[in-house]
């Protein structure tokens, strides 16, 4: 009987310790958005709110394909803050005629991701459809591909022509025509779209990139022509939306993120979300920091118990609201650093004012200014 | 009659239209205003806002915040001064104890006189400018003076100080 309920709780704390060790959703695209299993793709890997979230690398795509073990393994290259890529061209690269690709991203130390999934185009969802783009939520800073179906043109009958051009502008932010697809009448080879198919084509764009602009956009408008433009099909709207926000409460939040030692340096700290209990009832919060790595430059050294009032309060963190409690100052002269002093790190201990109550240790980077 | 009625009415709109036709003159634009003279003067700091420049790139949700009535910032002050010829000279910030991202005396220049970006400041022991600042709008004496600071690291920009400034004794 024992045995019975014993079997059923380590299910379930098992499942519950692999659900603590998850190390968040990467966001994961591809250029082209709709790909094909034979042509080269790129992988781009947004590690953004996930365990890897300022990972120096290296990192590497851990996956498989069609929903076989993820056993292969490729460091991914830099593209910006937070977004790595890898490029493969999926047949090849699996051996095998890819439908499917699961993946998570890992680092040297055995850090992952949870797993994510992405599918090859199937030519067969354009079957009674004109158009249709994909991902279906499109974002304005990222690929969005665009699939015409030429056999099921709305006004003009483009079957069989070739190539397709695509005409496109926005008019909700005013940005206006696409600025190099030619004129109408002398449409630029750029604006043609790629081939995918019989009478199938993909024009992959990455909205803010084909506009050459900054803006935040909302709408794509286009419509598909030939050459001369004597034929084309009704004009099309495709919504756009900016990337979703993957910020994580977290129980320390520097503002800004990124900083030098002569930056206004805002530091919260979010008790709700502190693991150790004991801190959790304490009404006056104190910091206990150092710098760098290893090194003591500490402004208030010592034992902290016989600190003098004034330096115990530079410690006193200020309650802001909902048990959110903050410090404020420019690092260089909090910590009174020599000019030649390279600040990289601070160092942070969240406790109570005798010091008995102790949170784990914290860091923060801080950059070098140019 | 009705004939009469409807020829008086084409009459009053075929006047009103010439009317309308009738060259207006407007004044002269005259030279277009000197963006030095319009920043010459005192200038104290009204707001100072941090922003986030990396967050603000990256969509994320804390991205500025008001530093105002922190650091003393709204005793923040600056001179600028012109010579003879109305040309850029000296510059002067008094603190008030509030943190100066660039120099605290010095001369200034503009990058461009007649359409300038950005304030140029040089230490007094130098011939280059040392600090920097960016004019979000052109300088203009009865405006408020609108420039910020960028700070830099690894050649991509990571915060900013937006200052509004009026003049003084106006």
């Amino acid at each position: 009987m024992k045995r019975n309920i014993i079997i059923p709780v380590c299910f379930l704390l098992l499942f519950f310790s692999m659900d603590l060790l998850a190390g968040g959703d990467p966001r994961v695209g591809t250029a082209p958005a709709a790909f094909l299993g034979n042509e080269e793709i790129t992988i781009y890997l947004r590690v953004l709110a996930t365990d890897l979230e300022d990972a120096e690398g290296p990192l590497y795509l851990i996956s498989g394909a069609n929903g076989g073990e993820m056993n292969m393994s490729l460091e991914a290259s830099v593209m910006d803050e937070n977004v790595w890529s890898v490029t493969i061209t999926p047949d090849e690269y699996y051996g095998v005629t890819v439908e499917t690709i699961e993946g998570k991203i890992s680092d040297n130390n055995g850090t992952e991701t949870n797993a994510f999934s992405l599918s090859v185009f199937d030519p067969s969802v354009m079957d009674g459809v004109m158009v249709k783009w994909f991902p279906s939520t499109a974002i304005y800073s990222e690929n969005v591909s665009i699939i015409f179906n030429a056999t099921m043109s709305d006004r003009d009958d483009l079957t069989g022509v070739d190539p397709v051009y695509m005409w496109a502008w926005n008019n909700p932010e005013g940005l206006g025509d696409a600025a190099n697809q030619g004129g109408w009448g002398s449409v630029d080879p750029s604006a043609a779209c790629e081939k995918i198919g019989e009478d199938l084509w993909r024009k992959d764009i990455v909205p803010q990139l084909y506009w050459d602009t900054e803006k935040p956009m909302s709408e794509i408008g286009c419509l598909f022509r030939n050459m001369a433009g004597d034929a084309q099909t009704e004009d099309l709207a495709i919504p756009l939306v900016a990337p979703p926000v993957t910020e994580v409460a977290k129980v320390i939040r520097p503002f800004p993120v990124k900083f030098t030692k002569k930056d206004i340096f805002t530091l919260y700290y979010d008790l709700k979300l502190e693991t150790n209990s004991a801190i959790k009832n304490l009404k006056d919060i104190y910091i206990e920091t150092s710098t760098n790595v290893e090194e003591e430059n500490n402004p208030l050294p010592g034992s902290w118990i016989v600190y003098k009032p004034s330096e115990l309060e530079r410690a006193k963190m200020t309650p802001l609201e909902d048990s959110i409690y903050y410090i404020q100052f420019i690092p260089e002269q909090y910590y009174s650093l020599d000019p030649a002093y390279e600040l990289k790190q601070l160092n942070y201990i969240f406790r109570n004012k005798g010091g008995i109550v102790k949170s784990e240790q914290y860091s923060i980077k801080v950059l070098k200014e140019d | 009659m009705r004939q009469q009625y409807q020829n008086f009415i084409f009459f009053i709109v075929l006047a009103t239209a010439f009317a309308a036709c009738e060259p207006v003159e407007y004044g002269e634009t005259g030279d277009p205003f000197s963006k030095i003279e319009g920043i010459e003067g005192a200038w104290i700091a009204t707001e100072v806002i941090q922003v986030d420049e990396t967050a603000l790139a990256q969509g994320g949700m804390y991205t500025e915040q008001d530093l105002t009535e922190l650091f003393n910032f709204s005793s923040y002050t600056i001179t600028f001064n012109i010579d003879a010829d109305t040309m850029p000279s000296t510059f002067t910030v008094i603190t008030g104890g509030a943190p100066s991202f660039i120099d605290t005396t010095g001369t200034w220049s503009f990058n461009d006189n007649n359409f300038p970006t950005e304030v140029l400041f040089s230490h007094p022991d130098s011939s280059l400018f040392t600090s920097k600042m960016r004019l979000i709008t052109p300088p203009r004496d009865q405006n408020p003076l609108h420039m910020k600071f960028q700070r830099f690291s690894g050649g991509k920009l990571i915060v900013s100080y937006q200052y509004t400034f009026e003049k003084q004794n106006q």
